[in-house]
């Protein structure tokens, strides 16, 4: 209690000198807590688009084909969607079929991939569905046709030169591996602002690309979604169980079946981590400044109260003490600070449209990313910021114990 | 009660040489002493004559470079920093020419600053500072800062931290020198009081002839020896 009394007031002896290293220890913290909870937040907004528009929070794809993507590796999910409808965990499912081949019109030809979305069922959470990103036309239709029916993203209209009603043809391979061309009618155009998107992307009716494949009653994706990822862990064992009980299908978590994406944001996180880093670096050597040039002001108390009796260990508790409420007391006004920024920015967000169309690994991403609360980041980044405090108080200890009673009384 | 047990200092042949470029200055040279428990010691002697090195010496705040020191029986020869810090903590209080507040802390606090570190109960250390801070008139200014009393309210203070863990032994080094005579006449008699009160052994460094005056022992000091040690008749 006496250490804290003592190294409350002393911190007030120099106000400006105190002031300004709180400044920077409370901005650090500011800083890092409010970018991590920003970049938290848009990371789940990416990973969401991500699960949402490609392979669910959960997925069941045939053990070879994330690897290979070919069409023959396609599976009946049937009977593992019936034992995944009564999981509680479990939201919507959904099922898929891709199909890469060439998409070859009057003007040119370019490498694409057919997609089949159950369109109607998928529209309300799927990113890349959304009424918005449609620039002209209307989405396919079930109905029954001689050409296939579908969206193709703007890029790759430009390319070709097509247009809604405009006919094209679509080369893939068939189930038993033949080459096979479709005649395919755009009925719709979109941009996403994703290029892989908008160049590559052809989008049908499921039951159509079904037929067309020879794969009625097959899929290549069953993508299982979840209320929110922490509940990955509940269903991936269960879902690992119903796999290894249907030959030819393996469950993945997302992270499993968008590596690139999972990699994307563990080294985006990496770099805001060494920059943080640099940050509390910087702020190290200005709490060492602080502390060592209110050390060297008292040395004369010092020496004062090592005369009166307080031990070497008592002096060296002393300096960290002054550091750990210089440390505390800066990242709670940061935290604070951060904290009151946090809620407008989870419930506003922030408009980064205006800086132009972003791609992030091939996902969909909103104009506006919103805030979360990472609260075991927050504290993380408070608590780093006391401890980096703490040590940068142990060389100002250090110099604190060098004094000799004694001399300190004769010289200062 | 034997010799040993009632000796509150004793120091043989004891030797403080600094050195400033290539001169060598004997501090304290060859002192020999002793100090009775319960006495009331002046040590007199002009500026330079090494009275507050000889404190210094006494309290473990500085080693001789020769001779041994042994307060309460104790030899502060081979004693580690530590322990020397802990032998002042249990033994020994201090009162400095400059008051030397801590200036963060009001007057209680400063007052029970060694039975803080001593680790005594807040109950007993405020008793024993409101009954400490009668007895020196400091009543009222307890709450008060250093920068909020005069120099003579300072130095009481000083007086009050330094008896308030009822040390065997203080060393006051010059201890109104800074003050008025007045007030520096009712300091003495406060210390006086303490030591006839409480056997509290009072060894101070001065050069005030009044100060003087009313040691019952007085040593003279120069160049780092003792010129004279005699003993006053008082009461």
């Amino acid at each position: 209690m006496l250490f804290l009394k003592l190294a409350w007031r002393n911190l007030w002896r120099n106000k400006r000198r105190s002031v300004i290293e709180l400044t920077s220890i409370a901005g650090s913290v500011f800083l890092a807590v409010t970018y991590n909870n920003l970049v938290k937040g848009s990371y789940a907004q990416m990973i969401e688009s991500g699960v949402r528009t490609q392979s669910g929070h959960v997925g069941f794809y045939h053990p070879e084909y994330l690897e290979s993507r070919r069409t023959e590796y396609a599976f009946d999910p049937q009977p593992i969607r019936r034992q995944l409808e009564t999981n509680e965990h479990v939201e919507k499912m959904f099922e898929r079929l891709y199909a890469p081949g060439l998409a070859r019109s009057g003007r040119g030809s370019r490498p694409a991939v057919l997609m089949g979305l159950d369109i109607a069922s998928e529209q309300a959470d799927s990113p890349l569905l959304q009424p918005r990103l449609l620039t002209d036309g209307d989405w396919p239709s079930q109905q029954p046709s001689r050409y296939t029916p579908v969206v193709i993203g703007q890029k790759m209209a430009e390319e070709l030169g097509l247009k809604v009603r405009r006919k094209f043809v679509f080369m893939t391979q068939s189930r038993q591996g033949d080459m096979q061309s479709r005649l395919m009618r755009v009925t719709g155009i979109v941009r996403t602002g994703v290029s892989e998107l908008d160049g590559n992307t052809i989008i049908a009716d499921r039951t159509s690309v079904a037929t067309a494949l020879g794969l009625t009653g097959s899929v290549h994706e069953l993508a299982v979604m979840l209320p929110s990822q922490d509940e990955i862990e509940d269903v991936y064992p269960v879902a690992s169980r119903i796999a290894d009980q249907s030959p030819g299908v393996q469950a993945y978590t997302w992270k499993e079946a968008m590596p690139g994406l999972a990699n994307a944001v563990r080294m985006d996180y990496a770099g805001i981590k060494i920059i943080v880093g640099f940050i509390y670096f910087l702020v190290a050597i200005g709490t060492i400044n602080t502390l060592l040039m209110s050390v060297m002001e008292r040395v004369r108390e010092f020496g004062v109260i090592r005369s009166l009796g307080l031990s070497a260990a008592g002096v060296r508790r002393m300096v960290l003490v002054e550091a750990f409420v210089l440390g505390v007391t800066g990242s709670v006004i940061g935290l604070v600070g951060a904290m009151l920024l946090n809620i407008r920015l989870v419930n506003k967000g922030i408009d980064i449209g205006k800086f132009g169309e972003m791609d992030f690994e091939g996902i969909i991403i909103e104009p506006i990313i919103y805030s979360t609360w990472d609260v075991g980041g927050m504290l993380t980044f408070a608590g780093l910021m006391i401890g980096i405090a703490v040590v940068a108080a142990i060389y100002p200890a250090y110099r604190a114990l060098q004094v000799k009673p004694a001399d300190a009384m004769r010289h200062y | 009660m034997n010799n040993e047990q009632t000796l509150a200092i004793k120091i043989s042949a004891a030797s403080r040489i600094y050195y400033q470029a290539d001169t060598e200055i004997r501090a304290v040279d060859q002192v020999d002493l002793e100090i009775q428990s319960g006495e009331f010691v002046a040590l007199a002697g002009p500026s330079g004559s090494g009275k507050t090195t000889l404190l210094n010496l006494i309290g473990g705040l500085d080693r001789p470079d020769s001779g041994e020191i042994h307060v309460r029986g104790e030899s502060t020869h081979d004693k580690t920093d530590n322990e020397l810090t802990d032998l002042r903590l249990r033994h020994v209080g201090f009162v400095f020419q400059a008051y030397n507040l801590i200036p963060v802390l009001t007057a209680r606090e400063n007052a029970e600053f060694v039975m803080l570190v001593q680790g005594v109960e807040q109950a007993r250390r405020h008793a024993r500072i409101d009954e400490i801070f009668s007895a020196l008139g400091l009543d009222g200014l307890a709450d008060r800062f250093p920068n909020q009393l005069s120099g003579g309210q300072q130095q009481r203070v000083a007086v009050a931290r330094a008896v308030a863990s009822n040390p065997a032994i203080i060393l006051a080094d010059e201890p109104t020198a800074n003050l008025d005579s007045e007030t520096a006449k009712a300091l003495l008699a406060h210390m006086r009081e303490m030591n006839e009160r409480d056997g509290v052994t009072f060894l101070f460094s001065t050069h005030d002839p009044m100060v003087i005056d009313n040691a019952r022992r007085v040593i003279r000091m120069r160049d780092g020896r003792i010129q004279s040690d005699t003993r006053q008749g008082q009461e």
